[in-house]
C-alpha cells in the first residue's frame, strides 16, 4: 500500500561550499490517511522549515534534495510544478502566526471563499455561503457577521480558526499544521486541536502536526518524530515515545513538561545549554554537548537512526531501552 | 468612513486658509513692489503714489489681505496691472497647458514606473531588476533641462520628428497638440516613473516577505494572483502617497520644462509675474497650486481609506 505522504532523505541546505548550512538532514517520514504525525523539537530545529519545504514555500535560496511522494507520485521536482497543483486543494497548511497570516485588506469571508472559488470552481455566491459554513465548522459564533469582518477586527484565536477554515475549505487529504496553537490561549488551543481530531476521524485526513509541546502530542498524535538541530533523533509510535523514550533528548523533553506533583514543589527539569547553531555542529553525536549521559565514544561518529524495537527508531550510541514510564 | 473623510476635509480647509495667508504675505514681501515695477525705474513720485493708491498698496497688510480674500470669495482673482487682462482669463489659457502636461507625465510615470517596480521586486537580483534600477537612477539624476535639450537636439534638430517648441490647443488640433507634448512629457514623466518605480519596488519587496503572501501561495493561488491581488493592494499605499506629492511637485515645478519647450503654461506665467511683481497673478497662481496640493492630498486620503479597511472602519487614527 502506498502511503499518503512518503518523505525519504529530505535535505534542505542554504548556501554552498564551506559555508553551506544543512538545516534539515536526511529526514524520513510517512503519513497515512487519518493519521496524525507529530514533528517535535525546540525552536530552530528545522521542523517549520520541513513543513515549508513540503509545501515548497521555502525561500529561493534553499536547496532541497531527497524524495517526497504524495500517493506514490514524486512531487519534489525542479520547478515545484507538481506541488503547485496540489497546494490548497489536496495539501493544505496552517501557519504559526495567526496575527499576520491573513491579508489585512480583504474580509475573512473573501479570503476563505477565494480558495473555494479557485479549487472547487464554485460561483461567487455559493462560495461565500460555503465560507460561512466553514466558519461555523471551526466553531466561530455568528459566522454570517464574522465573514464580513477584516482580520484586524478578530482576535488571534479567531484568526487561527479562520486559517483553519481556509485550510479545510477544499477538504484536503493532507493537512500540515505548523505550531497552530503556539500563539493561542489554552482554551482556544483545545478547540483548535479538537477540530483537527474531528477532521482526522471524519474526513480521514492525514495530518502533520508541528509543535514543541509534547503535552499536545500525547493526546492527539499517532506517531512522533523528534528533531534536533535538523536531524531526526527519535521516531516511534506515540505510546513508545511516552513509555519507552530512548534518546536522552526525548527524555529531557518529557521531563520538561510541567505536571502536577501532589503538592510537592519541585523545579521543572530542563535540558542544559541551547540548540547548537546548525553551522557549528559538534563532531560525533550532535546532542553530546548537552547530553546527561554522554560517553567518550559519543564524540567519535554520528549515530545513525536505527530500529531499536518494532517501529521505534533512535539515533543514539547508548539508547535507553529499559521501560521507564512517564506519567502525564 | 464618513467621519474620517469629514475630518480630513475639515483639516484641508484649515490648511487652505493658512496657505492663503502664507501666499499673500510671501508675495507682498518680495523685494521691490508692484508700484515701482509698474511706474518704471525713473517714474515720477506722483505716478508712483497714484498707482500705490489705486491698488490699495498704502493700506495695512491685514486690510489688503481681507480685501483680497473678499474678492476671492466673490470669484474675482483681480486684474493684472501689466496686461490689463483679468487674471482668471489668463489662467483659463495657461492652466490647460500645464494640467495636460502634468496629467500626461503622471500617466506616463504610472504606466512605466509601476509595472517596472513590480517586475524589479519579483525578479529581485535578476537582470530586469538591475536594468530597472539603472534606468531609474538615470531618470532621477539627469536634470530635466539637459534631458529636454538633448531630446530637442535629437528629435527636432536631427530627425525632425517632433517640433522643438510651440503649442497648439488640444481642442483645436489634437494630433499636433500631442506631438508638441511628447518630448516635455517624456522629460517629466521619466522622473515620475523613476520615483514610482523605486517606491513600488521597495513596497512590493516588503509585502512579498509577509506571512499573508505565504498564505496566498499556500492556498494554491497562481503567482499572478498572489502578486496582482494580495501583494499589490498592500504595497501600493506608499506609491499613492508619492503619486500625490509628485502631482503637486509637477504642477509647481514644470516651469523649467515649459521654458525649454516654450510651452505657454503656468510656469512661464509665474516667472513673468515674479519679474514684474504682478501681485494679483502671482497670488492667484500660488494659491491655485496650493489648493491643488491640498485637494490632491485629500484625494490621497480618500484612496487610502478605500485601500485600507483599518482606516475606513476605525474612523481614522491617521
Amino acid at each position: 500500500m502506498t502511503s499518503l505522504l512518503e518523505v525519504e532523505g529530505l535535505c534542505v541546505t542554504f548556501g554552498s561550499g564551506a559555508g553551506a548550512v544543512r538545516a534539515v538532514r536526511d529526514l524520513d517520514l510517512s503519513v497515512e490517511s487519518g493519521e496524525i504525525v507529530a514533528l517535535v523539537g525546540e525552536s530552530g530545529c528545522g521542523k517549520s522549515l520541513t513543513a515549508l519545504t513540503l509545501m515548497r514555500l521555502t525561500p529561493p535560496s534553499a536547496r532541497v534534495q531527497g524524495s517526497v511522494k504524495y500517493r506514490g507520485d514524486q512531487i519534489l521536482d525542479d520547478k515545484g510544478l507538481k506541488i503547485k497543483a496540489l497546494r490548497g486543494k489536496e495539501i493544505a497548511m496552517v501557519f504559526q502566526e495567526p496575527m499576520t497570516s491573513l491579508n489585512p485588506s480583504y474580509t475573512v469571508g473573501d479570503q476563505i471563499a477565494e480558495s473555494i472559488r479557485l479549487h472547487l470552481k464554485l460561483p461567487r455566491k455559493q462560495a461565500a455561503k460555503q465560507a460561512i459554513e466553514l466558519l461555523r465548522r471551526v466553531r466561530i459564533a455568528a459566522p454570517e457577521q464574522r465573514a464580513k469582518a477584516y482580520p484586524h477586527q478578530l482576535s488571534g484565536g479567531m484568526r487561527q480558526r479562520v486559517m483553519m477554515a481556509i485550510a479545510l475549505s477544499c477538504d484536503p487529504k493532507l493537512l500540515i499544521l505548523d505550531e497552530p496553537t503556539t500563539a493561542l490561549d489554552v482554551t482556544t488551543q483545545a478547540q483548535v486541536l479538537e477540530i483537527v481530531d474531528e477532521l482526522r476521524k471524519e474526513a480521514n485526513t492525514g495530518v502533520i502536526l508541528i509543535t514543541h509541546d509534547l503535552g499536545v502530542v500525547a493526546d492527539l498524535a499517532d506517531k512522533v518524530v523528534i528533531m534536533y538541530a535538523g536531524s531526526t533523533v527519535e521516531k516511534a509510535p506515540v505510546e513508545s515515545i511516552y513509555s519507552r523514550p530512548s534518546h536522552p533528548y526525548t527524555r529531557g523533553l518529557l521531563a520538561a513538561i510541567p505536571r502536577r506533583t501532589d503538592g510537592v514543589r519541585k523545579r521543572l527539569d530542563e535540558i542544559p545549554g541551547t540548540v547548537p547553531i546548525v553551522r557549528e555542529l559538534p563532531s560525533g553525536c550532535i546532542f553530546a554537548d548537552r547530553c546527561s549521559c554522554v560517553e567518550v565514544d559519543c564524540r567519535g561518529a554520528v549515530p545513525k537512526l536505527e530500529m531499536i524495537e518494532d517501529e521505534h527508531y533512535c539515533a543514539c550510541w547508548h539508547p535507553q531501552i529499559e521501560v521507564e514510564t512517564v506519567s502525564l | 468612513m464618513k467621519r474620517y473623510l469629514l475630518r480630513r476635509a475639515g483639516a484641508s480647509l484649515i490648511t487652505l486658509i493658512a496657505a492663503s495667508m502664507v501666499v499673500f504675505i510671501g508675495v507682498r514681501s518680495l523685494p521691490g513692489n508692484m508700484a515701482v515695477a509698474l511706474s518704471g525705474e525713473n517714474g515720477s513720485a506722483a505716478a508712483l503714489a497714484a498707482i500705490t493708491k489705486e491698488f490699495g498698496l498704502d493700506k495695512p497688510l491685514v486690510i489688503q489681505y481681507v480685501d483680497w480674500v473678499g474678492q476671492l470669495l466673490r470669484g474675482h482673482l483681480g486684474v493684472s496691472p501689466q496686461t490689463g487682462l483679468t487674471v482668471s482669463s489668463e489662467l483659463a489659457q495657461r492652466v490647460p497647458v500645464t494640467l495636460e502636461l502634468t496629467v500626461l507625465s503622471i500617466l506616463l510615470g504610472i504606466v512605466i514606473g509601476i509595472p517596472a517596480g513590480i517586475g524589479a521586486a519579483v525578479r529581485r537580483g535578476k537582470a530586469l531588476d538591475y536594468a530597472s534600477n539603472a534606468v531609474a537612477l538615470f531618470g532621477l539624476s539627469v536634470p530635466s533641462f539637459w534631458f529636454g535639450i538633448l531630446l530637442i537636439l535629437l528629435f527636432s534638430v536631427k530627425f525632425h520628428i517632433f517640433p522643438s517648441s510651440g503649442y497648439v490647443s488640444l481642442f483645436s488640433n489634437p494630433v499636433e497638440n500631442l506631438k508638441d507634448m511628447v518630448m516635455p512629457v517624456v522629460v517629466l514623466g521619466s522622473g515620475v516613473a523613476a520615483i514610482l518605480m523605486r517606491q513600488m519596488r521597495a513596497g512590493m519587496l516588503e509585502t512579498l516577505r509577509s506571512d499573508y503572501v505565504r498564505t496566498a501561495r499556500a492556498k494554491g493561488l497562481s503567482e499572478k494572483v498572489v502578486i496582482g491581488k494580495h501583494a499589490l493592494r498592500n504595497s501600493i499605499t506608499a506609491v499613492v502617497t508619492v503619486l500625490g506629492l509628485q502631482f503637486g511637485v509637477l504642477l509647481s515645478g514644470v516651469a523649467v520644462t515649459e521654458q525649454v519647450f516654450l510651452l505657454p503654461g503656468l510656469g512661464r506665467l509665474t516667472i513673468d509675474a515674479v519679474f514684474q511683481r504682478d501681485y494679483p497673478t502671482l497670488e492667484a497662481v500660488a494659491l491655485l497650486v496650493a489648493t491643488s496640493y491640498i485637494v490632491i492630498n485629500f484625494l490621497v486620503d480618500v484612496v487610502y481609506s478605500v485601500l485600507n479597511p483599518r482606516i475606513r472602519l476605525a474612523g481614522g487614527s491617521a
